[in-house]
């Protein structure tokens, strides 16, 4: 339970809602963060299709979503969940599979840096989830709070431990700044 | 290099590396969400290849049916539950259990000679646990994550999710051919025969459905409260008279307004199916299940039990008289979210 009034992710005293944004715009815009979102969660082989059906999500809620004061948290976090979620994402590799057809896949990454990824995607969901966001997005805490829907001290605690566990699992020092 | 040299590089190459054409995404993105008719060129071509059981259904098929062996008598055996760590026995270890399925939906053959489930290349197959021999009941072309094998191994059905159509529904697969079960603005995921292959259960995000094996009789047995809940497949009592299923309700209180991952209360009901009559028996824990497996549940081949992998609180393996009572913890480890309880025939 969230002790961080958040509703809709609106701003509190906000008189008039957000004007709405179109959605193809907020597509394009938001589209290539969240499949690198969805890739360090969930692996290469169904980050984009992750993505898309986060988006999927948005579009068909677009006069919801449209009108929150933050509609990126929105899809990222929705973005997130999914990518965690095991039995969900069987589901939507089967739509995958049927609906978006075959694609280019995505560039693998150097060994190194699959390493830190697959040390990433191995942490509790929730850290991860917060990691990730962090990482990607260079996410304020309160935005990782508000994505996740859990409060600012809960973040600070992820991200610590999820420090914490990814120096251990690479053998490097946390405490020792670059 | 220190962490955050590392983490800087990482993150630096993932976004390098995961790009994408948006304009295309978004194209791609339309289609799916406005083309919604059947395509009816892919069904008629599916149905030809699936009648003929050659391409689809590779070598061997799904038996013959036999006929029908006298009355026997049906004890318990192992309960056997799929996770992370692969397949989990709790009872007497089994000869020849495979490592790790490919998805986690496994059942037992009716006289509990072989594990029934399906391999990451799409495979469908019996698994004898006395030998190992695998024996291949049919092939999918894309992985059969959603596929019910029928007790007598006769059988596959396969959720339309699978399959490259539109439409709703099932598809089953035998040795005469393939058939159609039509459920219209109903998306069934995990089907579940009864012990006799008359008919068939299934979750969907709008509750729990029986519907013949001929595709009469869809019946709403229950509605779920929030089309976000996860979707858990039942399991049928041996006489085919009551579905054991996981209930799932939104955590009051909590924002939910995020995609498809709710706080969900779960708790193991069974359903009269003829009168659609619930009982509750037990809470099976709250979770969002994100990365964590959900409830399974599963009928003891003698009826006298239901067997169910909890979260939260009751993390691990139980079992609870089918008319309720006092639970028996099984095991402390993590079940998975598929579960089956193996019959001793006799």
């Amino acid at each position: 339970m969230s002790d961080v009034p958040v509703t809709d992710w609106a701003v509190p005293g906000q008189q008039q809602p957000p004007r709405a944004l179109e959605f193809e715009a907020f597509f394009v815009a938001e589209l290539p963060r969240l499949v690198t979102l969805a890739r360090g969660l969930c692996g290469a082989a169904i980050a984009e299709d992750v993505a898309q059906e986060a988006m999927l999500a948005a579009y068909r809620r677009w006069a919801h979503v449209s009108r929150l004061e933050r509609p990126e948290l929105w899809v990222r976090r929705a973005c997130a969940n999914l990518a965690v979620s095991q039995f969900r994402r069987k589901v939507v590799e089967l739509r995958a599979l049927t609906r978006l057809g075959n694609r280019r896949p995505l560039e693998e990454l150097r060994d190194d840096n699959e390493e830190f990824w697959a040390a990433v995607r191995d942490l509790p969901s929730r850290q991860a989830q917060a990691a990730a966001l962090r990482f990607i997005y260079d996410m304020p805490i309160a935005d990782i709070g508000t994505a996740l829907n859990c409060t600012p001290g809960t973040v600070k605690q992820h991200l610590s431990r999820a420090r914490l566990a990814l120096a251990s699992r690479l053998g490097l020092d946390p405490e020792e700044a670059s | 290099m220190s962490l955050d040299e590392r983490t800087g590089a990482a993150v630096e190459d993932l976004r390098r590396r995961s790009e994408v054409d948006p304009v295309d995404s978004l194209a791609r993105l339309q289609q799916a969400y406005h083309g919604r008719r059947t395509n009816r060129a892919v069904v008629l071509a599916l149905a030809v290849v699936l009648a003929v059981g050659g391409v689809a259904w590779g070598i061997g098929g799904p038996k013959t049916p036999e006929p029908a062996p006298p009355v026997a008598k049906v004890t318990n055996s192992q309960l056997v539950t799929w996770n992370r760590e692969g397949l989990m026995t709790v009872g007497e270890p089994m000869l020849r259990v495979p490592e790790n399925p490919g998805f986690p939906v496994i059942s037992f053959s009716g006289d509990g000679h072989e594990l029934l489930y399906t391999k990451k290349d799409g495979r469908v197959v019996a698994s004898n646990l006395e030998t190992g021999t695998e024996r291949l009941l049919g092939r999918c072309d894309s992985p059969c994550v959603f596929a019910g094998v029928s007790a007598d191994t006769t059988q596959i059905a396969l959720s339309t999710a699978q399959v490259p159509v539109d439409d709703d529904g099932l598809v089953v697969v035998s040795d005469s051919g393939s058939r159609r079960i039509d459920t219209p603005g109903v998306q069934p995921y995990v089907p579940v025969w009864s012990a006799d292959g008359s008919r068939i259960a299934f979750a969907a995000p709008q509750g729990l459905y029986v519907v013949g094996a001929d595709g009469s009789g869809l019946r709403q047995l229950l509605a779920s409260a929030d089309e976000r809940i996860l979707a858990l497949p039942p399991s049928w009592s041996p006489d085919g008279r009551s579905l054991a299923y996981v209930r799932g309700e939104p955590v009051p209180g909590e924002d939910n307004a995020g995609y498809d991952a709710i706080e969900t209360s779960f708790t193991l009901v069974t359903v009269d199916v003829a009168s659609g009559a619930t009982r509750e028996l037990t809470p099976l824990g709250t979770c969002e299940c994100l990365g964590s497996t959900a409830p399974s549940v599963a009928w003891s081949p003698d009826g006298r039990l239901i067997g169910f992998t909890g979260v939260d609180n009751y993390t691990g393996v139980f079992a609870i008289p089918a008319q309720g009572g006092e639970l028996e913890r099984l095991s402390t480890r993590q079940g998975g979210s598929s579960l089956a309880w193996r019959p001793a025939v006799e």
